[in-house]
């Protein structure tokens, strides 16, 4: 019934979208004759204030009413409703925008920028979550982000994902919040929103090669649970940390856990851990040798990745506008090119000197080279990081959900008999 | 008292503790900055939109002069003057 209601529902959805983006494509823009394009929206047009504000309420509840259902209420079927009512509001209704995955890069730029302000909105959908994750593990992907809701959606036929392709492409997320820090913090791009694959699903409007990438993912996610939760969101990264430490958590079972395995298959994000039996004196012995390898190989990584991220500099910082125009502008002088861009007929419009302008870009270059040693050692830091925790022993005696991968979607709740027992004491005491 | 608070806390749980409430004070404290680092350029008079005053939530009490001419074209507009 409920796998029904999923498939309705996302069926439902993609029609109204696809309707709406065709809807959209009938009335071309213009064709300039000066050869000027249109540039594509990037973000949606200024709302009243007062209206960011009630959306900030609604994320308060939303996250609220979130944590009481998949703590307390244990309900999956209210913790869809839930996940649908986000897509609505969030997704389509407020366009995506402002949303906390996005928002990373805006607190970014505010830190590194003296005269950039966040507006306080974009701070507390930022924070918000973060503040309730840590108290309450990842309700936030459950059933409030609208990016987790359009791939929950659509997953019909879930297969598992191997626990080594699992770990590898979760390396991406790191890397991608990485480069969208390094990004943001250069005031170059904000790639995260730049490259938001469902952006333009729920604008109903927006790039082709973006609208085909969500699309893809989309198609990706019938199968593979919430891959852009799992392998690529940056926030999801931050948000992995902090449930690490949170004060609740999910439990599949409300009390004991009887090992009857029902629950094993039931995570389409394999995020349920099974009972750890103890390493052999041979497996230990063989673990201490490797953790010690890997103990010395991190430094290494740490500095091999910064020095790699660091050579980038030159490729990256041509994301940066100033870096590109100042690159135009030497070929142009140096006789390369004949034509001039509107860019760079604008700068010596301008009359600015155009040493400045290469100073201006030297700096920024350099501005890339000491942002990319972080970002690479980041990148060296989280790879070695990953290879010292395969040589760790957890003891775990039950059948877990990981704190870290856990999203809270509640499907497992069902699956536990003890769940069932649960329930019908609840409906007894109830009649 | 229930069940769990009778339980002695673990290292590791105590541990976890620790961190959490250091995160939620680093969380606290960098939204304490954000405000403050608001309210500082307010008063020194600087635009914190990026010189976009559509959309601006403080364009109705800004004083710079791109709000005024904002203001202005905009009080123009709504009264059918151009």
């Amino acid at each position: 019934m409920m796998r029904f209601a999923q498939i309705i529902t996302g069926i439902a959805l993609a029609l109204i979208s696809c309707g709406l983006v065709w809807s959209a494509e009938r009335f071309p823009p213009p064709d300039f004759e000066s050869g000027h394009e249109m540039p594509s929206p990037t973000t949606p047009h200024p709302r009243q204030d007062i209206y960011e504000y009630i959306d900030v309420v609604v994320l308060l509840a939303a996250l609220g009413l979130a944590s009481y259902l998949v703590l307390k209420k244990r309900s999956r079927r209210a913790i869809f409703a839930l996940t649908v009512f986000s897509l609505l509001y969030f997704g389509f209704w407020r366009e995506g925008c402002v949303c906390p995955i996005g928002g990373t890069q805006n607190i970014v730029l505010s830190i590194f920028d003296a005269e950039y302000v966040v507006p306080i909105t974009v701070a507390a959908f930022f924070l918000l979550p973060l503040v309730f994750t840590l108290f309450f593990g990842r309700t936030f992907c459950a059933a409030v982000c609208p990016l987790g809701a359009v791939q929950d959606l659509v997953l019909c036929r879930p297969v598992a994902v191997p626990s080594w392709a699992e770990s590898g492409l979760r390396l991406l997320a790191y890397v991608y919040l990485g480069a969208a820090v390094l990004f943001a913090a250069t005031g170059s791009a904000f790639i995260i929103c730049r490259y938001d694959p469902f952006i333009s699903i729920f604008r109903l409007t927006g790039d082709l090669n973006i609208l085909i990438l969500g699309a893809c993912l989309l198609l990706i996610g019938v199968f593979v649970g919430r891959p852009y939760c799992r392998f690529i969101c940056p926030y999801g990264v931050v948000l992995r940390q902090l449930s690490r430490l949170s004060r609740r958590r999910v439990t599949i079972t409300p009390d004991e856990c009887i090992q009857c395995k029902l629950c094993e298959e039931s995570c389409p994000f394999g995020a349920i851990k099974k009972p750890a039996a103890k390493w052999s004196d041979q497996d230990y012995g063989i673990a201490k040798k490797r953790l010690g390898f890997f103990l010395l190989i991190l430094p290494v990584l740490v500095l091999l990745g910064g020095w790699a991220g660091s050579s980038l500099k030159a490729v990256a910082a041509r994301a940066h506008e100033t870096v590109r125009l100042a690159e135009r502008i030497y070929l142009e002088e140096t006789g390369e090119v004949t034509e001039t861009t509107d860019a760079s007929a604008a700068f010596r419009a301008t009359g600015k000197e155009i040493e400045e302008l290469y100073a201006d870009a030297s700096s920024i270059r350099a501005q890339f080279g000491f942002g990319g040693w972080f970002f690479g050692g980041f990148a060296g830091l989280v790879i070695g990081l990953k290879l010292i925790g395969l040589s760790v022993w957890r003891q775990r005696t039950d059948y877990e959900a990981d704190r870290a991968s856990c999203l809270a979607c509640g499907r497992c709740f069902e699956y536990c008999p003890r769940e069932h027992v649960r329930l019908e004491q609840a409906k007894e005491v109830k009649t | 008292m229930n069940e769990s608070s009778r339980q002695p806390c673990s290292r590791r749980q105590l541990f976890a503790g620790a961190l959490r409430y250091a995160a939620l004070g680093l969380l606290a404290a960098g939204g304490a900055a954000l405000v403050a680092k608001r309210h500082r350029l307010l008063r020194e008079g600087v635009c914190i939109s990026g010189g976009l005053c559509g959309g601006c939530a403080i364009l109705h009490q800004c004083a710079l002069p791109e709000a005024l001419s904002a203001k202005k074209i905009s009080a123009g507009v709504h009264s059918g003057r151009r």
